[in-house]
């Protein structure tokens, strides 16, 4: 019979295959693009970790995805695609700024939860719109979740073009927030690293204590495999797809608010350019495993940073380190090819075949 | 395994043997069973609702006029069809669509189906499961005529009683294992149900008397809403006691399921009201309705009795999760969650016992027993509502989960028992009501003037007063 610890292991194994074989294949392709593999990979590895500022860029992106990745890991388990990640991300940014402009100089402890809180509120409503088609309409969220990010990508542009302007500045922003507001930098400059990297974590352990130590995390797996099984056991499960998107949004804004209060201090026309996808990458990796989330996450920011390094030193195109990452995807959804138990059953059975002619010899 | 022979799964070793001849297995399909005269009367009926009978019958084998690929002859077709009609002496109305026949009627256009590819076997897949008594002696008799034809039938069923009065010869399988085949005249239905448990039962146990005490369930002029006209509850009514099971009989889809999904509160009401324990339970969610008492048995455990994904661990104590002990302050104790599903796998017996097997590996028997764990085992409930509780189980566990209803019964409980299988509700119930039409078309108490005859006329929508 089929028991639950032997499956987590098998997809452990799976997502690691998936990983050696998708950079043998990248090796393969550089080889045939006329480079050498082994210089690229030293090269990506110097770019993710050869410097201060190398290593500061990779966390800047580690903190944005592994909050992303977290919040739509939530909405992941309940089979809810959620896309409108990148439209909670900017409206998270933008209502993260507001008030560390809009209201006097306050201390840190004061000014940041505040300036989060306000994020999250707004991009927690704003997933509210999908949410409600979805659960009670059952309205398909990647078509509502995909036009609502235009919604929000625009609705922040007119603010920051026609309210929130900060005159004289090049690119449309906001006003800078105040100095309070803004995370400690890391001892990572001149990287724009900032302990922001805490609330990451911190958000990243509450998803994970709230899926598998709660009740509501409780419901949502339940709702997650069997909805109408659900129902009848009296778990309102229109509800908690509601909530569970509304919560997954609200981190999102969150991450938005991390990357502004982190890095910019402000809130800049275009600062993502679907940065939010790359945590919906890092959670669709490792097949929504959460225990492996942070690796995932560390791993995709990995590529970013590198990438940009390798293409420094090598030439070789940062583009292709994108690749990367798709592979991987989808050699750990092929569930069947990684089948590692059949494999060794077949090797198994190899041997003993051979065993049984040396006897037979 | 029919379905294999069907061609709809794939084989995996072994050979078939078809008039004398070896069957080509590498290339074996529904198709190819088709072509070999193999014809299929499905459980569940694959047809095509919007569809008019006669389109059903010809749908992947019409025949096409003379003169043009494109235009269907349906004038030879009926032609055809009509032969078997006359022959066999079938009721069918080609012209309807299958959405407003009844089910018998969809049964016989399944065999026609079949007869109309040229079949000369016939899989019957548990025919007379939704049945009355009148619908599946009609069945038999259209049967036997067929058999004097040369036809050949493979009659599945896991009622002891039908496979006597209609095979020849008798094939027992067990857990997936060929038992034996026997003829039926050496055998006796107390001999077969041995081969098929591999020990003695006894069905048939004698229902326990219990002093009848409050009202735990009052339906009072409930409407209820569906999407098939005929199972629109329409002005039900009735109330059951603690200490009492009332059995609800009637052919499936006459507004049974819509009944009971309205009382455990996943179906809105339209008009009347329902009442479980002093507390008006009509169109409330089903986590207030569970609280007022209600133990339920949902009609198909694969869909809202299990999920199938978890552990039966968590499928023991899904109902409770937000109550002591499972829960404090809202964060779950896995500990206390094992302890708990421990002790009911051992007191329902479940096997296998390990908690920490997923539900879907289970047979029929033991996850339905996994379903009745966890409805019975909560402390504080009132009524049991038990929908359909032992369809799809094996011999061995019926006999163990009408037990488990029967000590409910016992300890107190009122049991709504609803239920397209007759012996069950006979062997169950202490009063039934039966319903044709999404209405109640009668209500008589269960003792030894009771006949089948009578039940099957209700569920027929007859009249009650046929009392001889």
């Amino acid at each position: 019979m089929l028991k639950v610890k032997s499956e987590k292991f098998e997809t452990t194994i799976r997502i690691v295959l998936a990983f050696v074989f998708s950079f043998v294949l990248f090796g393969v392709v550089i080889a045939i693009c006329g480079h050498n593999p082994i210089d690229a990979f030293y090269q990506l590895f110097r770019g993710g970790f050869g410097s201060k500022f190398n290593f500061g860029s990779l966390i800047e992106d580690f903190i944005m995805i592994l909050t992303i990745a977290s919040a739509y890991s939530l909405t992941r388990r309940i089979g809810y695609f959620n896309l409108g990640l990148e439209g909670s991300f900017y409206l998270g940014a933008m209502f993260s700024a507001a008030p560390a402009f809009l209201l006097p100089d306050l201390p840190k402890i004061v000014i940041i939860p505040i300036s989060l809180a306000c994020g999250f509120i707004v991009a927690a409503l704003y997933g509210s719109i999908c949410g409600i088609l979805k659960a009670y309409y059952n309205v398909n969220e990647a078509c509502t979740t995909i036009l609502m990010n235009y919604v929000a990508m625009f609705f922040c542009d007119f603010m920051i073009n026609n309210v929130w302007v900060s005159p004289g500045s090049p690119i449309p922003q906001t006003p800078r927030v105040q100095e309070n507001a803004m995370f400690a930098k890391l001892p990572l400059s001149p990287s724009r690293a900032s302990t922001a990297i805490f609330v990451a974590f911190l958000v990243y352990i509450f998803v994970y204590f709230l899926t598998f130590r709660t009740t509501f995390g409780f419901k949502i797996r339940n709702v997650a495999t069997n909805a109408r099984f659900s129902d009848t056991v009296g778990m309102k499960s229109k509800r908690v797809v509601l909530a569970t998107v509304m919560l997954s949004c609200g981190l999102g804004g969150i991450a938005g608010g991390l990357e502004v209060l982190g890095i910019y201090g402000s809130f800049i026309q275009n600062f993502s350019q679907n940065s939010a996808f790359q945590g919906i990458i890092a959670c669709l990796l490792v097949n929504n495993n959460l225990a492996l989330v942070p690796l995932s996450s560390f791993f995709i920011s990995f590529t970013r940073a590198g990438g940009s390094g390798m293409e420094y030193y090598t030439g070789i195109s940062s583009a292709l380190i994108y690749t990367v990452t798709p592979l991987m995807i989808l050699f750990v959804s092929m569930e069947k090819m990684f089948d590692y138990k059949r494999f060794f059953r077949f090797v198994r059975k190899i041997f003993v075949r051979n065993k049984e002619m040396n006897v037979k010899e | 395994m029919m379905k294999i022979l069907y061609g709809m799964y794939p084989i995996d070793q072994g050979e078939i043997f078809l008039n004398g001849e070896k069957v080509d297995l590498s290339k074996y399909n529904t198709h190819s069973a088709i072509k070999h005269g193999i014809g299929m009367v499905h459980q569940e009926f694959m047809l095509v609702k919007e569809m008019t009978v006669l389109e059903n019958i010809i749908l992947g084998v019409e025949p096409t006029k003379r003169n043009s690929k494109m235009a269907l002859d349906f004038t030879a077709a009926r032609k055809k069809i009509n032969h078997y009609i006359e022959n066999y002496q079938m009721n069918v109305h080609l012209d309807r669509k299958v959405l407003n026949i009844s089910v018998g009627e969809m049964q016989r256009v399944e065999i026609i189906k079949a007869l109309y590819r040229g079949a000369d076997v016939l899989i019957l897949d548990e025919p007379t499961a939704v049945l009355t008594p009148q619908e599946a002696d009609k069945l038999f008799e259209i049967l036997d005529i067929m058999r004097k034809d040369g036809v050949t039938i493979v009659f599945i069923s896991h009622k002891l009683k039908e496979v006597m009065a209609i095979s020849d010869r008798i094939s027992v399988m067990r857990g997936g294992k060929y038992v034996a085949t026997v003829h039926k005249s050496d055998t006796t239905i107390p001999e077969l149900a041995k081969m098929m448990v591999g020990r003695e039962v006894f069905l048939d146990g004698k229902r326990s008397m219990v002093e009848v005490g409050e009202p735990v369930l009052q339906v009072k002029n409930v409407y209820v809403p569906s999407e098939r006209e005929l199972s629109k509850n329409r002005d039900i009514s009735f109330m059951v006691r603690a200490g009492e099971v009332l059995g609800v009989a009637g052919i499936d889809g006459n507004g049974q399921s819509e009944l009971g999904e309205a009382i455990a509160g996943l179906r809105p009401v339209e008009k009347g009201e329902i009442i479980l324990g002093d507390k008006v339970i009509s169109n409330k969610a089903p986590h207030y309705v569970r609280d007022c008492g209600l133990a339920h048995i949902p009609e198909d455990r694969n869909d809202r009795g299990l999920n199938k994904e978890h552990t039966v661990t968590y499928n023991l104590v899904a109902a409770e999760i937000g109550d002591a002990p499972f829960s404090k302050y809202s964060i779950i104790s896995e500990k206390e969650m094992r302890k708990v599903s421990e002790e009911r796998i051992e007191r329902f017996d479940i096997r296998p016992r390990d908690p920490r097997n997923l539900a879907m590996g289970f047979s029929g028997g033991n996850a339905q027993k996994i379903v009745v764990a966890r409805e019975l085992g909560a402390p504080g409930k009132k009524l049991l509502l038990a929908a359909q509780p032992t369809r799809g189980v094996d011999i061995g566990s019926i006999e163990g989960i009408r037990r488990l209803i029967d000590k409910a019964k016992r300890e107190g409980l009122g049991v709504l028992l609803i239920s397209a299988d007759i012996d069950e509700i006979l062997a169950l119930s202490d009063r039934i009501i039966v319903m044709y039409e999404g209405r109640i078309s009668g209500e008589v108490v269960n003792d030894e003037y009771l006949t089948d005859e009578k039940l099957g006329m209700l569920m027929l929508g007859g009249e009650a007063d046929a009392k001889s």
